[in-house]
Order: structure tokens, then sequence, then C-alpha cells
């Protein structure tokens, strides 16, 4: 269980300091999507960052496995960072554009060498369903949602306890976002596990996710099962947000 | 392109031409002068001391009566060597020092880039000169004092771009799978940043050589009987009244030198970068629409009182080999106070279609069309001033970043004004009473006093009411707004949508609304084109959308977005595979790779835009019937679109 225990996020000094989180907590089990909505800017990254130490603390804790620790400065390949993984919102930039698709989810593997590490790369690709061919290819000869699905079997390659998905369909056009989606949940369903699902978009979220959380400057002002949260919103920005998804009918 | 043709591509372009040519001959002269003319450059004319040029001595001769052309020539070696070993030198030291705060971490950075700073903004030349002293004078001081003075500003060049690189969120990934920082640095980060160093590096050497001149001319650099440009320059100055050509000579050498490196530093960047410029091949107005299948009107001829009117309008650009059409044979009319969506994936030619209709599209595009009319004027026969008049008053754009329709130095009510001014000739305080008007037309409050403050100072939303607002100056009868509200959050995109209407509603303003999302099309507009690889495949009324459609891309799309009510426990609709690119389209259904329903005709044969029956029209030989009737006799497929449903497990996506 990834616990963020009343983190605080400051960017900027003095006077022009900002709180961009403000006090949030907020628990990621394995086995569950937890959904995080809240429109740009209200902090969603910014505390999923934090959790994984791309976003300085300034005050608050991470536990893992009820262990505190401060995520900014553990030493590399430590027990604690690998278990947590970060899927990126956009593709073409979460990806070394010099480096194949191999060489990216290699980076993941620890251990396994030689045939092992090609058998397990292809285990991965094959996974979030791409070719295994597709093996030696540049970012920049896939569409962006094949990109997505490198970097999601990148992330896999850490065999995570926790993932963070943070906006990862917005660069995508709607038309592969079900696929997509579709995946995680699949990938979720089958290896337990967790998932802190971040978007803007509610219908999105209330589609993956089993609890919502809502974020507004900084701060967490609706919690709860999704159910609940969709039919018997408590706070009004959550009524304003669910008043403003767009719907064909 | 692959690399090696575009190199080809770029060295046959005027400035690769130019600068090949003067690398080459500055290679040649540095090899080949010294042993040819070595001896001759230093052989004395007796009794011709510092004469002017002459049929044998076209730049004169020097003091001792030496031959100024010749030396010219044999000193290119020399210049040309000391300024590279300068980069040379400078370069290796500024990726060491440029490296360090990177692998040290943020604290110990922090100082190294500090001090950094402050040498770069320390004088270079004065830097070099106060080494040169401590050096003492000759060449090889004047080199190791130079790449002193040069490794600064490269260490910082390092720094940024590296830094740049280390915040990628690919680095990001690396550090949370554990990746060494010494991996990071050899893997990411190296890779990454040389194409821009190798740039600056050549450009650079025309930097440093001349700086080396100056140095030799201010005699700290290469000492007589050695000679360089910069030496020849100051033996040659101080004849420069009696015969200035002794010290034109050099001069001309520095700077033409000078100029092949950044020429050269400056094709670099064009091959590396891929970019093109200059020569493309370009499209042959012969080749087009030939054949039975002109343009299919999907209404009537009748003119009405259409605001805009294009009919077969075809974009083409230059592609990497043949040029290609983004968009093909879109035919499109807008009514006053009609609001027409225009939806598709990305790269369907939407955001071009716009353009071409507000006459947007320039060198190397080209946009052709049978009718373009605004407000019942055909655009194609109006002359130029004329035409730019009546889309400055009658069209407004919107695009999806609203910066980049307002200017940043500007206060809003400044340059709202502004059109006013130009465009109607109203006085200043009119055209600000308008802005402010304007400002509160589209619900921004207190407008007096926002008219006074930068675009900045705005909210996302309220930068995207401004630039409507701006539009909204010259009271417009077309507005086209492309992607308004993607890049804006559900709440503001619902408030900004509803404006748009509003405006359409009270000023039967007609609107082109682009939407990469089709429910934001379906909330806000009557009638709605979708878009396909170029074409137009289906149009119909919004109130259609979800049942009527009778193109299966439409209904996939229209499936494929999740609402409020998709079922949990099913997985989502999407659409297998992608688009095809429009330089390399099937010959049949654009769409046939990606349709449940296609069969031999359809990958054969291109349907062609015909009336669906439905109030609008369909490009497909199997149209779909409307949701909840029963197939009517047609094998295949059925009215509930398996292709929408089907996840895309067998495709890439
Ligand atoms: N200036 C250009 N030069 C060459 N190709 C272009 C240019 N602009 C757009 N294209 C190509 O035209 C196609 C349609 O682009 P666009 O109109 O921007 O699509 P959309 O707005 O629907 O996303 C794409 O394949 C795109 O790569
Ligand atoms: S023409 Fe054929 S392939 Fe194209 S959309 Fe219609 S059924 Fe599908
Ligand atoms: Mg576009």
């Amino acid at each position: 269980m990834l616990e963020l225990r009343n983190v605080v996020v400051t960017y900027g000094y003095g006077r022009r300091a900002v709180r961009a989180v403000d006090d949030v907590s907020l628990a990621v089990a394995a086995n569950s999507i937890v959904g995080l909505v809240g429109e740009s800017g209200s902090g969603k990254s910014t505390l999923a960052k934090a959790a994984v130490g791309l976003a300085p603390l300034a005050s608050g804790a991470i536990a893992w496995k009820d262990v505190e620790f401060n995520p900014a400065t553990r030493s590399r390949g430590d027990l604690i960072s690998r278990p947590l993984q970060y899927v990126f919102q956009d593709p073409y930039a979460s990806l070394n554009p010099r480096m194949s698709v191999g060489a990216s989810i290699s980076e993941g593997l620890r251990g396994p060498s030689g045939q092992a590490r090609s058998g397990r790369i292809a285990e991965l690709l094959e996974m979030v369903r791409l070719d295994p061919s597709d093996v030696n290819k540049l970012p920049r000869q896939l569409s962006g949602g094949q990109r997505q699905r490198v970097a999601i079997a990148r992330a896999l390659a850490a065999d995570p306890q926790i993932l963070i998905a943070d906006e990862i369909t917005s660069a995508l056009d709607v038309s592969v976002q079900g696929a997509v989606l579709n995946l995680l949940k699949e990938i979720q369903s089958r290896t337990g596990v967790g998932i802190l699902f971040i978007s803007h978009n509610l219908a999105v979220v209330r589609y993956m996710a089993g609890s919502i959380a809502v974020m507004k400057s900084g701060q967490l002002v609706e919690y709860g099962p999704t159910e609940a949260v969709i039919e018997r919103p408590s706070h009004p920005y959550t009524r304003r947000l669910l008043e403003a998804v767009p719907s064909m009918a | 392109m692959s690399w090696s043709r575009r190199t080809r591509h770029h060295l046959s372009s005027p400035l690769g031409i130019v600068t090949a040519g003067l690398l080459l001959l500055l290679l040649v002269t540095a090899i080949l002068a010294p042993p040819l003319l070595g001896d001759r450059a230093d052989e004395i004319v007796v009794g011709s001391l510092q004469s002017g040029s002459s049929a044998e001595h076209p730049f004169g001769t020097d003091a001792l009566g030496r031959d100024v052309f010749t030396r010219t020539l044999v000193a290119t070696r020399m210049s040309l060597v000391l300024a590279l070993l300068v980069v040379a030198i400078g370069v290796v030291a500024g990726l060491i020092i440029g490296a360090v705060p990177i692998v040290l971490g943020k604290r110990a950075g922090r100082v190294v880039v500090a001090g950094l700073n402050l040498m770069v903004a320390f004088p270079g030349l004065l830097l070099a000169l106060f080494l040169a002293m401590i050096f003492g004078v000759g060449a090889r001081g004047a080199v190791l004092s130079m790449s002193i003075a040069f490794a600064p500003s490269f260490a910082r060049l390092t720094h940024t771009t590296a830094s740049g690189i280390a915040n990628a969120d690919y680095v990001s990934a690396a550090r949370l799978l554990g990746v060494s920082r010494w991996r990071i640095l050899t893997r990411h980060v190296i890779p990454n940043i040389s194409e821009p160093l190798i740039v600056n590096m050549t450009s650079q050497v025309g930097a440093a050589l001349l700086s080396i001149s100056a140095l030799s001319y201010l005699g700290f650099g290469v000492q007589p009987p050695s000679y360089d440009w910069g030496r020849m320059l100051s033996d040659g100055l101080p004849a420069i009244y009696t015969n200035p050509a002794a010290a034109l000579a050099p001069c001309i050498t520095i700077v033409v030198a000078g100029l092949t490196f950044v020429l050269a530093g400056e094709l670099l960047t064009q091959i590396l970068g891929g970019h093109h410029h200059g020569h493309l091949r370009m499209p042959s107005r012969l080749s087009r629409r030939q054949g039975p299948e002109a343009a299919a009107p999907t209404r009537s001829a009748d003119d009405g009182d259409e605001v805009l009117r294009l009919d077969g309008l075809t974009v083409t650009m230059p592609g990497e080999t043949t040029p290609f059409s983004p968009v093909t044979d879109v035919s499109l009319r807008i009514r006053p106070g009609e609001i027409v969506g225009l939806v598709g994936e990305s790269g369907s030619g939407k955001s071009l279609t716009a353009m071409a209709a507000a006459r947007l599209i320039s060198y190397p595009g080209l946009a052709e069309a049978d009718v373009h009319r605004i407000k019942g004027q055909e655009l194609r026969l109006m002359r130029s001033r004329d035409r730019e008049r009546l889309l400055g008053t009658s069209l407004a754009m919107v695009f999806q970043d609203p910066m980049s329709s307002l200017n940043p130095t500007l206060k809003v009510g400044r340059q709202l004004a502004e059109v006013a001014e130009t465009h109607e000739g109203l006085g200043r305080r009119d055209a600000w009473q308008r802005a402010v008007d304007r400002l509160s037309a589209v619900l921004i409050s207190s407008p007096e006093v926002r008219a006074k403050q930068y675009p900045m100072e705005f909210s996302g939303g309220m930068r995207q009411r401004a630039s409507i607002a701006m539009g909204l100056m010259a009271q417009p009868a077309l507005i086209i707004a492309d992607e308004p509200t993607t890049a804006l959050d559900v709440t503001v995109q619902r408030e900004v949508l509803n404006l748009l209407q509003r405006i359409s509603e009270q000023t039967a303003a007609a609107v082109l609304l682009i939407s990469h999302d089709i429910a934001v099309v379906a909330e806000t507009a009557s009638r709605v084109l979708v878009m396909y690889a170029g074409r137009v495949v289906e149009e119909l009324p919004v109130s259609g959308l979800v049942t009527d459609a009778a193109h299966p891309y439409t209904r996939a799309l229209v499936a494929s977005i999740p609402d409020m009510s998709t079922d949990r426990s099913q997985p989502l609709a999407s659409i297998p595979g992608r688009p095809p690119h429009t330089a390399q389209l099937p010959a049949g259904c654009a769409f046939a790779p990606r349709c449940g329903y296609a069969d031999d005709q359809c990958l054969e044969h291109r349907p062609e835009l015909v009336d669906s029956g439905r109030g609008g029209a369909v490009a497909c030989w199997h149209p779909l019937l409307p949701a909840g009737r029963a197939p009517q006799g047609m094998a295949g497929p059925a009215s509930v679109p398996a292709s929408a449903r089907r996840v895309a497990a067998e495709g890439e996506v």
C-alpha cells in the first residue's frame, strides 16, 4: 500500500510561493484503481510526482508498506523506488528518441540477461499487444498509441506494485483511447498492481476507477467510492465537473 | 527521409553548394598552399617594398617586399589549425565542466553553474589577453588562453542542453527504473545533446578564427617568422594609406573563412534537424482530378445566402519525394447563424481545411477550389487588396492556443482596439470603448480593468475568451474555431462553447467548429462533417449522430467516446489500427483496413460522397441502417457496428 500523508508541495520562494499541493492524504492499495480528477493546475501531477520523488515534499510523508521514506533522497536502484512506476502523459516526450523499443523496455529489467532478457522483452511486448517484431523500432516509427504501450511495457518491466498513470490517454486520439484503457484494466486484473489513475476526464475516471478523489486548487475536495461520488457528489465543484462532461445524447 | 538522402538534399541547395564549395576551397588551400607556395611566400622581391597592387602582385607586397597574396594563401593553414585547436580544447574542457553539475547532483551542481555564469559574463577576449600575458606571447600561449576563454560558454551550453534533457520525461522514467546516473548520462543525455553541440562547435570555429587573429594582430599570438592572417593584418596596417591591399587580403580571408563556418553550422542544423528549406518539388496543377469523378456537391447548387461556400477544395503539400494532398475535394457550406462541426482523428485534414477557408495556406502548400465564396463574393476573382479587406472584416479565427493570436507584450484592450483601428479606421477612444464592450460580451467580468492587463495576467479560459473577443471586434460573419477548447478544462470548455453558441445566435455569425472530440461538436453544432484521410466521408445533422450515422467510421467515432453511462463491465470501444497517411492512400476506401464491413469492392474502389437520404451525405459502399431498424436484406453489416465494439486486440493502435 502506497500512502501519501499530509503531502504539501510548494513551488517558488517567499511571498511568491505557491502551494501546488496543500495537505493531501491519499492511499493506493494493491489490486485497486484509484481515480484522481481535477482541472489542469489543480495539483494532480504534482501530487503523483511527489509520491515518486519527482517533485520535492515541503512537508508530509510518503509511506510504502507503512514505512515512511523521503522519495527525493532515496539512492538509485533502491528497493523502494522500483515498485512505484510512473507512466507519463505525453508518449512523445517519455521515450528517448534514439533508443529502440527493446532498449527502452530493457532499462526496466533487472537480472535476466541474453536469451532470457529478450524473451522477457517479447513477453512484455505481447502483454501490451505490440508485435514482438517491433522491438528494434525507434519511437518515431510508432503511432502515439503504440508509444504509450511501450511506455507501459517499460514500467511493467520493473514489476511494479503501484503504477501511476498520469493522463496517459490525453495526448491520444479518442479513437485509440479505449484500447489503451482496456489494456491497463486488463493488466491490472491480471497482475494485481495498484493503479493511481489520473485524468481530467470524469467519464474516463468513472469507467476505470473503484474510488475517485477530486482535487481543486491543490486540495482534495472529495473522495469516495465511484458510485457515491458520481451519484451523490458532496462538493459543489464535483457537481460542476459532472455537469460539464460533454455527452453525445 | 533517410539521413543520407537528407544530406544530399541539403547539399544540393544553394546554401549547401556555397558552403561546401567554400569549405573545400579552405581545405585545399590549407593543405596545398604551404608546400607549393611556401618558398615563394618568403621570397623577397628586391626593389619593390610595399608596392601597391599590380598584375604581378595583385595585393601588392609587404614591408620586406614579399607577395601578400601568396602569403595570405600560405597563412590559411596556420590560421585554421589554430582556430580548430582552440575549439577542440575548449569543447573538451567545456564538456567536462558542463557535465560536472549533472553527475554531482543538485547542490554541488549549483555552485559550478554559478561559477560558469560568472565566467561567461566576463568578456572572453579580455580574459584571453590576461591569460596570454601569463602564458607568454606565441602561438601556444594564444591557443591555450583562447581555449580557456572559450570553455565556459561551451560548458554552459553543454549544461543547459543537458539539463533540458535531464528534465525530460524519459530521463525521469529511467531514474524511477533505477538506472544509474552514469548510464543516464551515457545513454540518454550525451546522445541527445551531441547534435546541438556539434552544430554550435562548427559555428564557433568562425569565432575562434576571429579571436585568434585578433590576438596575433595585437602581437600576442603568432610571432615572426611564422605568420597567420592576424599577424599579416598587423604588418599591413601601418601602410594602409599607401597600400590598402596588403591589409585587405588577410581581412577578406578572415571574414570569408569565418562566414564559411557560420554557414556550415547553419547547414548542419538543417541536415541534422531535418528541416526543409528552399527547393521543394512543387505539385503539378495538371495532375489533379481527371476523369468523370468531378466534385459531387452534396446539395443542389443554389446559392442561397451562405456565408461560406467552398466547393472541391484540395490542398497539396510538397512531400518527401512527390507532392500529396492532405485535403481532397472537400465541399463546405455554412449559413448565417449556423454552427457546423468538423470532426476526425488528428491528421485527417481539419486544420488545413480551416486554414484554406481563411486563405492562410502559404507556399510551399497550395490550396485550390472550384468555388470559394465568402458572403457571396468569389475570392478567387477578387483583387488581392479587396480580398484582404473582405477577409479582415468578415472572418475571425480562434485557435487552440489563444496566445497564437494575442501579443504577450501588449495590453489586452490595446490589441483588441488595434483591430478596429486598422480595419475600420476607428479613433483610439472609440476603438478602446469597443474593446471593453467586446470583452464584456465574452463575459469577462470588470472588462475596464481587464482591458488594461496583459494576456499573462489572464487564466487560460479568459485568454481564449479574449481571443474570441478580438475576433468579434470587426463584427465577423464567419468564425472559424480550430480546437478552441482542446487546451481547456471541461468546466471552462463548457463556458467557451456556450459563448460561441450565444454569439452565433445573437449576431447571426456562421461558425465552423473544429474538434477531434465528437462530443464537443455534438453539443454545439447543428450539422457535422466527418473527415477521414483528407476527405469528407459523412455529413449529417447532429441530431442523427448517435442513431442515424451511415458511415462505419462515424459510428465507431461516436462509440469510442466513454460517457457517464458507459457500461463499466464491458471493454471500451476503440478503432483498431490508425489512419493512413494521405501520401500513401490505399486504392479503395481509405477506411477499409480498419473497417469491419470491408469487402473486395471496398478494397478496390473508392466510394463517392452521395446523398444518404437522411439529410446528409455519405461515402461508403455499405452504409449502415439507422440504429434500431432491422437490416433490409443487405448481406453483411448489421445496424450495430461490430467494428466499433471491437476491441483493438488484433490491431496496433
Ligand atoms: N505545412 C505542412 N506541410 C506538409 N504536410 C502538412 C502540413 N500541415 C499539415 N500537413 C499534413 O496534412 C495532414 C492533415 O493535417 P491537419 O489539417 O493538421 O489535420 P488535423 O487538423 O485534422 O489534425 C497531416 O498528414 C499533416 O501531417
Ligand atoms: S466503403 Fe467499405 S470499407 Fe469503406 S467504410 Fe464503407 S463498408 Fe467500410
Ligand atoms: Mg488540427
